[in-house]
């Protein structure tokens, strides 16, 4: 059953382990790790806005989607989890959310 | 429509109009994951529990790894490009005057 053919793409340790990668938001690193199959038909079915980040704050429960993913999957330099909160208070735009959002689908496959 | 079905060998004696075979084409595309389960297990010394702790990434590549070619697409777009330069963004609006600014219609 083993696929004799040689593939060209390989696949990194940071994946296999699961580590995520780095963003650089103001001037800072956070790490952000892939999604767990348990959370992607969650992420999908709460049609996180992948444009305009707007609509992600528009409403208290879109707000406390953004945190859980935000607190689940982005750490800071210390390793903290981020959350809305922590976000405001080191000077997030909204752009740097939407960075956030991209990296979070372009890891998890 | 109805060709790609036809190609894809799906069962189209239920569908009627477009709606229905875009469903058809759609579902087509999701990943079986009782297969996608089932070859892990077989493959892995993985308990059927920490499967859900693995992510996309990884179990593709265990599946790969183990030359089972299954497709998992769960329709997370994917926005990695060639390195582009961005043009530098001052004055975008912070995520506090946003806050704020919808707290105003959120009362």
């Amino acid at each position: 059953m083993a696929n004799d053919e040689k593939t060209t793409k390989k696949t990194s340790l940071s994946t296999m382990l699961g580590n995520g990668d780095f963003i650089e938001i103001q001037g800072k690193q956070y790490k952000i790790k892939p999604l767990k199959l348990k959370d992607v038909d969650n992420f999908i079915g709460k049609n996180v806005s992948l444009g305009s980040q707007i609509f992600n704050l528009a409403d208290e429960k879109s707000k406390k989607d953004m945190n859980e993913w935000l607190s689940k999957y982005c750490y800071d330099e210390n390793d903290s989890p981020v959350n809305l909160e922590t976000a405001i208070e080191q000077d997030w735009d909204i752009v740097d959310l939407k960075t956030f959002i991209k990296k979070l689908c372009d890891i998890s496959g | 429509m109805k060709s790609e079905c036809f190609k894809r060998k799906i069962d189209t004696s239920k569908a009627t109009t477009a709606d229905d075979y875009i469903n058809l084409l759609l579902d087509d595309d999701k990943p079986d994951w009782g297969r996608i389960y089932c070859r892990v297990l077989y493959h892995t010394g993985m308990s059927y529990e920490e499967i859900e702790r693995r992510t996309i990434p990884q179990i593709m590549a265990i599946l790969e790894g183990a030359g089972e070619n299954i497709p998992i697409n769960m329709g997370l777009p994917s926005f990695s490009t060639p390195k582009e330069e961005e043009a530098p963004q001052d004055n975008e609006t912070r995520l506090a005057q946003v806050d704020q600014y919808l707290r105003a219609f959120n009362g």
